[in-house]
């Protein structure tokens, strides 16, 4: 790997972004379960709700709040590493941006608050309207986004003058071909995220015979939320690949693996490949024979087209994309195999009691991050070489800046991010360990990095735990 | 060769039965079948979870 500045500027935005879409994942999907949790707190005004939204309220906050502070740092990026892109596409890219921060942002800055302070101060109406405003806001702010990055993933409604994108019909921008798939995509993700990891602690608990009566609320919710999101998940999925395929077929050609233009048949589905792209073809292909053509083609003997029929210059690279791809659909995959037994030992009674499958929950608490990594660098690797897919190439888009100096803030940005990283699994893993009985009513605003690691020596901890 | 205990035989064909199933669903809805099966594919399975979860004992009561 060559790197020069054009790809130390993606190898910057990649790390960045990649930092950041695992806590507005996170909290996009939190704030629904909370929605949903304190709904059926006012409805049953079982105790074992409230106290499920408040143990869940504190993870809800952090990840808010990286996710907010890692995300004002793409948009300088996008002046700092990629000037050109701002310059070309600004006029775009730019109103989308404000948008955002005009509606979700506006919406969630004025019922923060209330949501995370508020449990105590207002009524319980109050409060839940917060919540619902917060959990609109971070679907508004997904929305937004996912237009802006739709819309480079498939641009319409512009026309290039003077060197410079004008937008002509601003419906075609934000409802370009893309978004209308790709955002319910995104979203059922995030819900996904959420109920896995709900589901999983839970689990834990469970296994440990601890806070039995929460555990089992949380694994029941999760699973529950879970089960019909995967199938929903996957039917989306199958649309948004048909819809990349006719968009994009480079990105699609790429995550199958395929180098000849056509296959040979019946076409296997690769699981595992080592690329070689200079040579336009794979040292090694491993995959199970026929599922390609009935996965791909819905035929027995379907031939699948490969790489080779985009030319080189248009090509992304192959092995990012397809195990971005894998990754994401391998997990899919075993959510919904998760999802099918959670369906039979629910059915069976064994949810809460039946150990392997509690401790693949454990194991699977993390899967939806994890499998919304692997779909942004199927989305994002795979609409190379392109930064506005056949409009702008990403080595016309960086900005004049040395590689010295993208390489010493990309240095920066991995050691200021892994201190992140660490104070939120730190502060994560204590609330695990404390338990939902010591969770606060609402969250505790702290001065310092150490008051806050310091949580549970917190007033309202030593209250609840009679200390 | 010893002959399975009939409880375990019972397990070995809900935990087959409920493979097929599931690997029948998830064929139908990637649209294998086409169109129309996925969309009923999505509707059923949909529907069976949501049986499945208002039938099952109320959850996070203690047997």
């Amino acid at each position: 790997m060559n790197l020069d500045a054009a790809m130390l500027a993606r190898v910057q935005f990649a790390f960045t972004v990649s930092f950041h879409i695992i806590f507005p994942t996170t909290s996009i999907g939190l704030a629904m379960f909370l929605t949903v949790v304190e709904g059926l707190w006012l409805k049953t005004r079982n105790p074992v709700y409230l106290q499920i939204y408040r143990f869940w309220l504190g993870i809800f906050a952090m990840a808010f709040g990286v996710g907010v502070v890692t995300g004002i740092v793409l948009s300088f990026e996008f002046g700092l590493g990629f000037a050109h892109f701002a310059q070309i596409a600004g006029p775009v890219i730019g109103p989308m941006i404000a948008l955002e921060v005009l509606t979700s942002f506006f919406l969630e800055a004025g019922f923060l608050g209330i949501m995370l302070y508020g449990l105590r101060r207002v009524g319980p109406r109050l409060h839940f309207f917060a919540t619902c405003m917060v959990a609109l806001g971070t679907l508004l702010s997904a929305s937004w986004i996912l237009s802006a990055n739709s819309w480079m993933q498939t641009p319409d409604g512009v026309a290039m003058q003077n060197g410079r994108l004008v937008v002509t019909d601003w419906l075609k921008v934000i409802v370009n071909p893309s978004w209308l798939y790709r955002l319910p995509h995104m979203l059922t993700a995030a819900y996904l995220t959420a109920s896995f990891l709900v589901a999983g602690v839970g689990a834990f608990y469970l296994l440990r015979r601890k806070h039995t009566l929460f555990a089992r609320k949380c694994v029941s919710i999760g699973m529950a939320f879970a089960a019909i999101l995967i199938a929903g998940q996957v039917f989306i999925g199958d649309i948004l690949y048909s819809t990349m395929l006719k968009h994009q077929p480079s990105k699609m050609q790429a995550a199958e693996g395929f180098w000849e233009r056509q296959s040979q048949s019946p076409a296997p589905y690769y699981w595992i490949i080592v690329p070689d792209q200079a040579h336009q073809r794979n040292r090694l292909a491993l995959g199970i024979p026929y599922l390609g053509s009935i996965w791909l083609t819905h035929s027995l003997n379907g031939r699948v087209e490969g790489l080779e029929s985009t030319p080189r210059d248009r090509q992304p690279a192959m092995g990012m994309v397809f195990y971005g791809f894998r990754i994401m659909y391998g997990i899919a995959i075993l959510m919904f195999a998760v999802a099918v037994a959670s369906l039979w030992l629910r059915w069976h009674g064994g949810l809460f009691t039946t150990r392997w499958f509690l401790r693949s929950l454990v194991i699977m608490a993390p899967s939806g991050i994890v499998a919304t990594l692997g779909g942004w660098y199927l989305a994002e690797t795979g609409r190379q070489p392109w930064v506005i897919f056949g409009l702008l190439r990403t080595v016309d888009a960086v900005s004049p800046v040395p590689a010295g100096t993208l390489l010493s803030t990309l240095i920066a940005f991995i050691f200021v991010y892994a201190f992140f990283m660490t104070a939120f699994l730190i502060f994560v893993f204590r609330m695990i360990r404390r338990g939902p009985e010591a969770a606060p009513d609402h969250a505790e605003a702290s001065a310092s990095l150490k008051n806050a690691l310091r949580l549970l020596e917190s007033p309202t901890a030593n209250a609840v735990l009679g200390r | 060769m010893s002959q399975p205990k009939p409880n375990v035989a019972r397990k070995v064909a809900g935990v087959l039965t409920t493979v097929v199933i599931g690997i029948a669903f998830f064929f139908a809805i990637i649209g294998v079948f086409g169109l129309w099966v996925a969309i009923g594919g999505l509707a059923l399975a949909i529907l069976t979870a949501g049986v499945i979860i208002g039938r099952a004992p109320e959850e996070g009561d203690l047997s």
